[in-house]
This record gives C-alpha cells, sequence and structure tokens, in this order.
C-alpha cells in the first residue's frame, strides 16, 4: 500500500503547485468556428492562467456531500405495510428539497437539500406492497394475504407489518405469495426503481443511485446489505436484485458477493456492498471464527474486504460503533444503543454476542483475522444513514420525520411501543427510535461515479444527523503548524493520507501524526471535542483500544484533570422549550496528534469521533409541539457526533 | 367496413394475445389430450431447462451447478404434475391466481405497445409548462476570510481592520489574514443552494446582495465572521431546451407512458358493462378506520 500513499502526496503536490488564488475573469468565449484558428484564438480556448481556484474541480475533493444511502419507499414490502405511499420518485424528490406531502397526510421538507439518496427498497418482494393495498386478487386468494389485507384495511397497517416482517425472519411467508425475480410484477417494481432514479439524477446537483437492500434476516438476525450501483440504468437494468428467499435467493452473504461478482463480469459495472445493523444481529454480523458453517479462510476475508468497503455505523435503529459493555472506559460509549435482542425480538440478547456486533470490535478483529488469514476482513470506513421506511430522509432532532410511516409526527410516538415480543419480553419503544443518520462523503463532484468511487475508497464518515465537516488524514510528517494553516487539507493531501487511508513503512523512529479538522453545522450546535480511537494488535495476538481527547471547545478554561479526563462541556439545553445555545463548545476544531504509543511493530487503526455540546433529542422537540408527557426514563437530550473511516497502520 | 375493422383488429394487443391464446390452448388440448385423460407423460424439453437455467442465472448472477439445476427441473416437474392434475379437476377456471397473471401479462403487453417519441412542438410544450423544474440555478464565484469567534478577543474589529488592508490594496489575497477553516477559501460556480448548505441561509442571503469584485463585510456564517469578495455571479435563468433535453424526454416518456396505461385501461373497460356492489356499512367502517 505505500505506492498508494507516495501517489497520493505526488498527485497532490503537482495541483497544489499554484496555491495562490488568482482574480478571475469571466471564461473567455470559444472562439467561433467559421474564424480561423490564430495562435491568440487558441490561447483563448486553453487559458494559461490556473483556474480561480486551484482545487474545485481537481481530483481532490474539496466539500463533502451529504446523503442517505439506506431509504425504503412503499415499495419495501414491510414500509408498505406501514402504511408508506410515497415511491422511489417522492424520495429522490423530497431529498432534492422539495416539500411533499408525507404519507400520514402531513406537509414535510427539508431544511436543506440532500445532495445524493439511494433509494433501497428490500429486494424480496419488492412492489408486493402496492399490490397488497390495491388488493390484488392473487394477494387476497392466499388466507395470510387475505388476513394482512383486511388488517391493512381496518387500520392496523402496524400490526400487519410487524407479521409481515416477523413471517419473512421466520421463514414461514407463503411461499405463493412471494414477489421474486423472474415475475412480471417484480420485473416491473425494478424497473421503476431504476426509471425514478435516472429521472431524478442531476450530474452536479443531486446523484439518485439506483440500489437495494438484501436482507437476510434468518432467525430474526440482521444481516442486512445495502447494494450501490456506480453505474446508470443500462447497466443496473440488465440484472433483477438478489433475493433471500430460496431457490432463487441466499441467505449467504456469500451468494451475495458472488451475484455482485456475476453482475460486474456481465455488464462491466460496480457494485458495492454496506450491511448495517450488527446490533441486531445477535453476534453474526462480524464472526471470528465460522460463518454458515464454514470456517472462516483467506477466501471469505478477501471477499468480504473486496464487496463491503464500509459500514452504516448509525441510523435510526441505533447507533453501532461500540456498545459500553465492550468499551467500559470510553464515556461516550452508551450512544442510542439498541441490544435488547434481535431484529424481530425472537431472541434476547447476550453479551457474548457484543463483540461481534459492533464496529469498533470488528476493526479490532480485523487486525487479528488479518495476522491469521493475509487479509482483514473488516477493513471498512464508515458512513451513517437512515433505514427510514417512509421515503422521506429527514433525521435531524428538530425535523425527525419518523423511521416507519406510523411514527411520522403525531402526538403517539412519544408513548408507543415500536415492537414487542412477548414471548421473549424484548419490547422497543418508539421514543427509542434514533434520528439518525447520514453519509457525508468527500467526493470530487457531485455525480454517482464520483461518490461512488470515494465511498470506494473510504473517504467517508458518517453522523447521527448534523452536517458537521469532518476533515481527517494521517502520514508521517504532520507539525502543529499544519493546523494553524487557512486551509489545513492542503497539507493534509501533500503530506498523508485522508480518512480511509493506509499507512505502512514507518520512518526509523517516527510515531504517525493525524491532522484532524471538523466545523459546526452551520445551522447546528457548536462542538464539544475532536477524539481519536486507535485500536492495536499485540505481541500476543490480543487487541487493545485508546480514547484520545485531541482538541476541544473552551479549551483556555476547560483543562484536563489530574488523570487526564476532559471536564464535560456543560449543558445550555432547556428541555421545555427545546433550545440550547451555543454559548459553550467552539464553532471549529483543529489539531495535530501524533500517537504517544506507537509500536512500529504493531498493526493498528484510527479513527476520528467529533462530539457536539448537548442539544435537544426529537423527543424534546415532540413534547413541546404536542403537549404530552413522555414516559419515564425517555432521553431528552443527546450530543451527535460524527465517525470517520478508519486510517490503517500495517507494519 | 369490414375490412377496416379486421385490419383495426389486427393491430389491437388484446387480439394479438387472444388469439395466441386461443392457439395455445388448440395445441395443448391436441397434443395433451384435454382435461379428463390425462396424458402420463412429461417431457421437460432441453429448451425449457435452458430457460430455467437462464432464469437462475438473471437472478442469481450465475448459471446454476449441475445438482441446483437438477433441483430445478425435479421442481419444474413436480408443478407439472401438479398443475395438470389441477386442470384435470377444472381448478384453473375461475381461480383469482390465474386471474391475475393474466392481468398482469395483459398490463405488460398494454405496456409494451406504447410509442415513445415525442413530436418536437409536443417535447417543447411539456418543457415550457415545466420551466421552474428546469430551471438552472444561479451560481456565485467567491472567496472569503475567516474570522473565528474563538480565536480573536473582537473578531468584529480584527475583520474590519483587515477589510481596511485588503481595499486599501495592501495586499492581493487575503492569505495572511483570518483563521484556519476546514472549507475552502475560494469557490468556483457554487450553487445559491450549494452556498446555504455550506454556510447558512443568511450568509448566502447576504451574498446574493454583494457587488462583485470588492472585498465587504464581515458577513456572518454559522461558523463565525467572514470577508467576502464576489467574483463572478450567473444569475438563476430559464434552461433552453437543447441543455436539458435528455431529462425532458425521459419525463416526457415517463408520463406519456402512463398517460398511455391509463388511456388503454379506459379503453378495455369500455367494452364492459360493470357492477359492483359495494356494501354501506363496510365502506362507512373502513372510513372510520381511515380516520
Amino acid at each position: 500500500m505505500i505506492p498508494r500513499v507516495r501517489s497520493a502526496a505526488l498527485v497532490a503536490a503537482v495541483l497544489l503547485a499554484p496555491p495562490a488564488l488568482h482574480a478571475q475573469e469571466p471564461p473567455p468565449q470559444a472562439p467561433g468556428i467559421a474564424g480561423a484558428v490564430t495562435e491568440e484564438a487558441a490561447s483563448r480556448s486553453f487559458p494559461t492562467r490556473p483556474p480561480y481556484s486551484p482545487y474545485a474541480g481537481r481530483s481532490f475533493p474539496t466539500r463533502p456531500y451529504f446523503g442517505d444511502t439506506h431509504l425504503h419507499t412503499g415499495f419495501s414490502m414491510d414500509a408498505g405495510a406501514f402504511g408508506a405511499r410515497l415511491s422511489p420518485r417522492d424520495a429522490h424528490r423530497f431529498a432534492k428539497g422539495e416539500e411533499l406531502i408525507a404519507s400520514s397526510g402531513q406537509p414535510v421538507k427539508l431544511s436543506r437539500p440532500l445532495d445524493f439518496l439511494v433509494v433501497a427498497d428490500h429486494s424480496d418482494n419488492m412492489g408486493f406492497f402496492p399490490d397488497l393495498r390495491a388488493g390484488a386478487p392473487n394477494l387476497l386468494a392466499n388466507p395470510t394475504g387475505r388476513k394482512w389485507y383486511d388488517m391493512v384495511q381496518s387500520g392496523r397497517g402496524a400490526a400487519a407489518a410487524i407479521e409481515i416482517i416477523v413471517a419473512f425472519s421466520q421463514g414461514t411467508f407463503p411461499r405463493e405469495i412471494l414477489y421474486q425475480p423472474g415475475m412480471a410484477a417484480y420485473r416491473s417494481a425494478w424497473q421503476k426503481t431504476i426509471d425514478a432514479a435516472e429521472a431524478e439524477n442531476e450530474p452536479g446537483r443531486f446523484s439518485a443511485f439506483i440500489g437495494y437492500e438484501w436482507t437476510s434476516n434468518t432467525g430474526g438476525n440482521n444481516l442486512h446489505r445495502n447494494v450501490i450501483f456506480r453505474d446508470d440504468g443500462d447497466k443496473a437494468s440488465q440484472v433483477q436484485p438478489f433475493t433471500v428467499y430460496p431457490p432463487l435467493g441466499s441467505d449467504d452473504p456469500a451468494e451475495l458477493w458472488k451475484w455482485m461478482e456475476a453482475y460486474e463480469e456481465k455488464t462491466g459495472g460496480s457494485v458495492l456492498a454496506i450491511p448495517h445493523n450488527g446490533n441486531l444481529s445477535n453476534g453474526r454480523m462480524f464472526p471470528r471464527v465460522e460463518s454458515f458453517g464454514r470456517k472462516l479462510d483467506a477466501d471469505y476475508a478477501r471477499r468480504r474486504a473486496h464487496w463491503e468497503r464500509l459500514y452504516e455505523v448509525t441510523q435510526t435503529k441505533g447507533d453501532g460503533e461500540v456498545h459500553p459493555f465492550l468499551s467500559p472506559n470510553d464515556e461516550f460509549a452508551d450512544f442510542e444503543t439498541w441490544d435488547k435482542g434481535n431484529l424481530d425480538g425472537s431472541v434476547a440478547k447476550e453479551k457474548a454476542m457484543l463483540e461481534f456486533e459492533y464496529a469498533r470490535s470488528a476493526l479490532k478483529n480485523g487486525l487479528k483475522l488479518e495476522r491469521d488469514l493475509g487479509t482483514n476482513p473488516y477493513k471498512f470506513g464508515m458512513i451513517g444513514s437512515s433505514d427510514a421506511h417512509t421515503g422521506l430522509a429527514a433525521m435531524s432532532e428538530e425535523n425527525f420525520l419518523g423511521k416507519i410511516t406510523p411514527q411520522e409526527p403525531g402526538p403517539e410516538r412519544l408513548t408507543a411501543t415500536f415492537m414487542g415480543n412477548e414471548e421473549t419480553g424484548v419490547k422497543v419503544m418508539d421514543w427509542e427510535v434514533s434520528a439518525s443518520g447520514y453519509a457525508a462523503v468527500w467526493a470530487s463532484e457531485n455525480t454517482r461515479k464520483a461518490i461512488w468511487d470515494a465511498m470506494h475508497r473510504r473517504e467517508t464518515y458518517g453522523t447521527t444527523g448534523s452536517r458537521m465537516i469532518v476533515r481527517f488524514f494521517g502520514g508521517w510528517d504532520f507539525e502543529a503548524a499544519d493546523a494553524q494553516q487557512r486551509l489545513p487539507a492542503h497539507a493534509g493531501y501533500t503530506k498523508g493520507v485522508p480518512m480511509g487511508g493506509e499507512l505502512s513503512d514507518a520512518p526509523e523512529g517516527r510515531a504517525p501524526s493525524f491532522l484532524v479538522a471538523a466545523l459546526k453545522d452551520p445551522i447546528g450546535a457548536n462542538l464539544d471535542r475532536i477524539q481519536i480511537v486507535k485500536g492495536w494488535l499485540d505481541d500476543a495476538g490480543e487487541v487493545h483500544e485508546k480514547v484520545y481527547d485531541i482538541a476541544w471547545g473552551d479549551a483556555e478554561e476547560r483543562k484536563p484533570g489530574a488523570d487526564g479526563t476532559l471536564p464535560p462541556v456543560g449543558d445550555t439545553v432547556d428541555v421545555a422549550k427545546a433550545t440550547w445555545t451555543n454559548t459553550i463548545g467552539d464553532p471549529e476544531l483543529i489539531a495535530v496528534w501524533r500517537d504517544p504509543d506507537f509500536d512500529p511493530g504493531r498493526a493498528a487503526f484510527y479513527y476520528a469521533r467529533v462530539i457536539e455540546i448537548p442539544t435537544p433529542r426529537w423527543t424534546a422537540y415532540d413534547a413541546k409541539y404536542f403537549g404530552n408527557e413522555p414516559l419515564p426514563g425517555t432521553r431528552m437530550k443527546l450530543q451527535e457526533r460524527a465517525y470517520t473511516s478508519p486510517i490503517w497502520y500495517t507494519p | 367496413m369490414k375490412g377496416s375493422w379486421l385490419r383495426r383488429a389486427s393491430r389491437e394487443p388484446l387480439v394479438h394475445f387472444l388469439g395466441l391464446g386461443v392457439a395455445i390452448f388448440g395445441l395443448q388440448a391436441w397434443v395433451v389430450g384435454g382435461p379428463g385423460e390425462t396424458d402420463r407423460r412429461i417431457e421437460i424439453t432441453r429448451a425449457e431447462v435452458e430457460g430455467l437455467a437462464e432464469m437462475w442465472s438473471r437472478s442469481r448472477g450465475r448459471p446454476p451447478t449441475a445438482e441446483e439445476l437438477r433441483g430445478l427441473a425435479a421442481d419444474r416437474v413436480r408443478e407439472e404434475v401438479l398443475a395438470r392434475e389441477a386442470v384435470a379437476l377444472g381448478l384453473d377456471r375461475d381461480d383469482v391466481v390465474v386471474r391475475r397473471r393474466l392481468a398482469q401479462k395483459m398490463e405488460f403487453l398494454l405496456e409494451e405497445v406504447a410509442s415513445l417519441e415525442p413530436s418536437e412542438e409536443a417535447l417543447r410544450a411539456f418543457f415550457e409548462e415545466r420551466a421552474d423544474r428546469y430551471a438552472v440555478p444561479g451560481r456565485v464565484s467567491f472567496r472569503h476570510v475567516y474570522f473565528s469567534p474563538e480565536r480573536h478577543e473582537d473578531a468584529e474589529t480584527s475583520a474590519r481592520r483587515a477589510l481596511e488592508a485588503l481595499r486599501r490594496g495592501e495586499a492581493e489575497d487575503a492569505g495572511p489574514w483570518g483563521d484556519p477553516l476546514p472549507l475552502e477559501p475560494g469557490f468556483r460556480d457554487l450553487s445559491e443552494s450549494d452556498v446555504a448548505s455550506l454556510f447558512g441561509d443568511g450568509f448566502a442571503r447576504t451574498l446574493g446582495t454583494l457587488d462583485p469584485g470588492r472585498w465587504e463585510g464581515p458577513v456572518r456564517s454559522g461558523y463565525g465572521l467572514h470577508l467576502v469578495r464576489v467574483d463572478a455571479r450567473r444569475p438563476a435563468r430559464a434552461a433552453r431546451l437543447e441543455e436539458v433535453r435528455e431529462r425532458v424526454l425521459r419525463d416526457w416518456r415517463h408520463a406519456r407512458r402512463e398517460e398511455l396505461e391509463r388511456a388503454a385501461f379506459a379503453r378495455l373497460r369500455e367494452r364492459y358493462e360493470v357492477s359492483v356492489d359495494l356494501p354501506e356499512p363496510l365502506l362507512a367502517a373502513a372510513e372510520r378506520a381511515q380516520r
């Protein structure tokens, strides 16, 4: 991986050669076709003056694009059952900033448009729901289909949705009414998904991606992956999505990877897959020993690392970075935690499962597996996304439009049950649903290809709904002065690799240094602190982790105590009024940090976590608006955060 | 008259479809011998097996293994056995599933016969009706210098001092002033909504009022204060059809397809005298539930 580091630095150096900004004139007119090509005319069409901004439009990115890689519409069978009527096309329009009428009948709009969106409807039974709602006779002819239809018609859509999800999870979904590839109705739903993305895609302004969710869920254990196409509809429509139900589908991720490989071979296109919600997989998302009855081997590791470049680390069904049981010394570890059971609550959680569910422990186990298998299967970058089933990618606390249609704003959602399983006693309340998150991508421009390429090289970070801007670079030569320049990214790209990159070949006596900069959401809260999370492998093959505070707000008066702990930033939240003030924390933070405990012989990873000052949670906005009483124990404030993709060091 | 009726009929997809159905039915009756005396011979032809393999490949993205292929064939045989027994028992008649499948096939036929090339005038009219949707957003090129409220005793005074120096022409560029920011010091051709996304609405609004070619400010953003110099501005404008032809064409086709589907169905629907008896109490209950 050294060539990668060097070439990135070289490219950056060449591009940065004209560092000053130059006065700009309107772009010259191209010479008329009829005119003779004089030298003057020719030179006018090839201006020698460098462009106004030496960085804009160049091969490295100057701004992050925000989007959602995981949004369901009424085409998803469960979303439809929950009452979602919006189509993929509606979803793209909403993401672009248009005002719509939500499925619940209320007008909705984003505070700011998103830059991209992947409509990722479930591949199994895609298009099933619009038919069930319409009472398609084939569905009514089946006793279970008839029952679900009746439930939906009598206003018990949410209960029907739960039954549908459970039936699907437990493999009891009636085979006769399964919508699957090869069927006319199925093909039509997939083609409509593609058409919607094609129609709403506007290179340079909004990237509408083609994608789907492959929903492996055997026994209720969540092994879902979102599949995202780099390509346009001409390629994507040559295939139909991979499903889970046998015999056409499979619940084994290795079979999905084969499908992906075959797609690329057939069309010359590119796809990647993003797993999510390891927290609901009951110990199966990041295995260390075996997967689907086969011992993990070099081939598994290579394939997983090849196809699964990113992990969706935060979303409405809980945060997946870390669990307090796994990281008792991390004071921010318990954030929007969902640890009661698997996806349908059919099996309760056991502590031993947690290690194989969270991103940080997977990154650590990846180092172990790399030593044993030669490849690290868990070398993934981070993004956040919504997994909303409403067609509405609205994940900010003050404009949280819900995870499912019955949870769109209304007086019930502060006290209603999200899902429960009477047998196991697993019960999740609506208030526990998290208004999270978004994917931030450092792409060179807003096109499908540029954004997909940035995802593939892991130059991404996930946020819990905030649109803060985060830079993270690693290299051997960063100095404190690099953090004082007006544009830290210059030093970042010139001297190191960005988030998602890799380091090796440590110079004698040097430890890696990191340049981190964060800027608050322009309409959001100030920043509490930037942390760097390090994980490493020791000589005995054990893995360790440590969280360092490296920059924080109000630094003049806020100093770490004798034990090295930084005092809390404070709290200005008025829960009753659902307000806060930016009188604490800082709008921007920047620092260079060198690993004080570096051992060049040990593999390690580093990622940045940026934490905002406390703000009202969506529950506080709800309580204020609807004037109702939250249940005891309801969390009413939170500290939003961002997680960057790691930078890995390999000896 | 008769001739023209026939010609018209011969263009009707429904007629094609029914004709094909009659032909298949006739063929089947002749080959199988009709219901009641079920043929005991089942032959899954090579072409059929290839079809099964093709369908598998399309959904799996790879050809089936030998074992999987044998499994697919066995499934097909099972289906055939059961289907023939079902036909023998007359289960295909008055069956909603069968009916639905036929209806679906018909819908497909309707979709595919739709002609989807607009005339130039039709496309232009469609485009002009929706001019807002295709408008080219305004864009602005500007540079800025950031003053952090945390790094100055009084960021406003620092910013004003820097502004005077810039205006006096003491420096060509704002390099020496200002604080680090993880955002570019200059942007080219940023759309108005992007400015708002990156700096906040208030900043975007103020930026829209500044005259080009002169340092101005300080302007407040979501982060702090900025000196700003607008270098060029291109106002929002209506698009020319040529610039957005592909998008318009796609939207036109989308709209047209929906329209044709509706119309085709309406034509078919007209041939039937329909009566549906919706029980009032049921409707009332449904409406109550909806509320």
